[in-house]
């Protein structure tokens, strides 16, 4: 049986990290977990191993871009997927989780 | 430099909160780092440099004759062309005019490349001085910070340039490194260029400073735009992971009992998370391996000189013990080595 991706979800609003936590936990081959702030979510990554991170659409404590070179810096190599509509970040590595896909596509995409 | 007082003096922008600026504990928060090495009215010229090797040349009962070869290793030359920073060392210095005095540029693995050539060179006796001036690199005309790392939209990394002062920092360090008649030390240096490992050619530069060469020369559009460090923290991340076991993998094929033999192994410390990672991977005490990236930061080519230095000072290693060296960095390059340490008088 595959392990469960280890996903965090973070974000400024902690509704959209209920949501996402809610909508992903859904899905048996995932297991979210609300990392609260993009602050606290980087402390959370010298943590057990995590293989991915989500961000929400709302963050106003740290960019998404800060983020993936603090991440790096402190030797996580987590996917990192943002459902902002626009996508916000310079990293490449960063990428897109479209809100509108259903749970097969949402699957589809964190296990691609 | 406690990171609170770089922070108030660097003012970055808090990309969260326009009008705002980043304080120490938001910088250290995302770097890891509690204070650095940060210093630009010392760093004002080379003569650091001139000093510690002045310094190592003293430590090694040598005097500038004793000297038959000089390297400088640095990513931040005072002058950028024609070899001046080497050649204004050994005048410093006062090495003999016969002596070669070459300005290496390089980054975090730089040493390793230094090492390689005196390996493969015929010299007796090679001074390697290391140093690293960000901070001239990051002060604009007035002594404030400059607008570069600060605020840079045109540069396709603008929003991260900051994290490059934040984390490098100044340092010098120096040593004299000399052929033994019957050398008993192992080498290692690779460009990765070719083979990664089991992997296919790496040829990501990790850290990349763009403007000001023949590509996009002084004075033309863009230069001064893309005039700064920047780095790939993907790229960064893996090659210094992968590249640090592959260096130990290496040690250890020539020195199984590498932890009992020897004193100590001195790392590249590209930052306390990646240092601490590398070391919990590969099984190493904070003892055998130290670190110094959470209190210096990370100070380039002059890193693991630093740390050997440090650890001569408080008597951690002592003339006869055997230590090893691994770094990793951008170019990309890594390497590592094995030396006898032979102490200074």
């Amino acid at each position: 049986m595959k392990t469960a991706i280890r996903l965090l979800v973070t974000g400024s609003s902690a509704r959209e990290r209920a949501e996402w936590v809610h909508r992903l936990g859904m899905m048996r081959c995932v297991s979210p977990v609300d990392a609260g702030t993009p602050l606290h979510c980087l402390e959370a990554l010298d943590g057990p191993p995590i293989d991915a991170v989500v961000f929400c659409e709302t963050v106003d404590e740290m960019s998404v871009d800060d983020f993936v070179m603090s991440a790096r810096l402190r030797g996580s190599d987590c996917r990192i997927y943002d459902v902002h509509p626009e996508g916000r970040s310079e990293a490449s590595s960063v990428r897109r989780l479209d809100p509108a896909l259903t749970p097969n596509g949402l699957e589809a995409t964190l296990t691609g | 430099m406690p990171i609170d007082v770089w922070a108030e003096w660097a003012c970055i922008p808090d990309r969260g909160k326009p009008g705002l600026y980043l304080d120490g504990l938001a910088v250290s928060k995302r770097l890891g780092i509690r204070s650095k090495a940060w210093s630009p009215e010392r760093f004002a010229s080379l003569e650091p440099a001139i000093e510690v090797g002045r310094r190592a040349l003293a430590a090694a009962g040598l005097g500038p004759d004793d000297v038959d070869a000089c390297i400088v290793v640095t990513c931040t030359p005072f002058q950028l062309h024609l070899n001046q920073d080497a050649f204004e060392v050994a005048r410093g210095l006062g090495l003999r005019d016969d002596v070669p005095s070459d300005l290496l540029l390089a980054g975090c693995g730089g040493l390793a490349r230094a090492f390689a050539a005196v390996a493969r060179s015929t010299a007796r006796r090679t001074l390697i001085v290391a140093f690293n001036a960000t901070s001239r690199f990051m002060v604009d005309h007035l002594g404030g910070p400059s607008e570069v790392y600060r605020d840079n939209p045109g540069h396709p990394r603008g929003k991260t340039l900051w994290y490059s002062p934040a984390l490098f920092s100044d340092a010098a360090a120096a040593v004299v490194l000399e052929r033994a008649d019957d050398p008993t030390g192992h080498w290692l240096y690779a460009r990765d260029a070719r083979r990664f490992g089991d992997e296919p050619g790496f040829d990501n530069p990790l850290v990349e400073f763009r403007g000001g060469g023949a590509v996009h020369p002084p004075g033309t559009p863009g230069a001064t735009t893309l005039a700064a460090f920047s780095m790939d923290g993907d790229a960064v991340l893996k090659y210094y992971t992968e590249g640090m076991g592959l260096n130990h993998r290496a040690l250890l094929g020539v020195e199984p009992d590498l932890i009992k033999t020897f004193r100590r192994l001195y790392t590249h410390q590209a930052s306390p998370g990646l240092v601490a990672g590398t070391l919990k991977r590969l099984g190493l005490s904070p003892v055998f391996a130290p670190s110094h990236a959470e209190r210096v930061g990370n100070v380039v080519a002059a890193s693991t000189l630093c740390l050997l230095s440090d650890d001569v000072e408080r008597g951690g290693v002592e003339a006869g013990d055997r230590v090893c060296f691994s770094v990793v960095g951008a170019g990309p390059e890594r390497g590592a080595w094995t030396i006898p340490w032979m102490g200074a008088v």
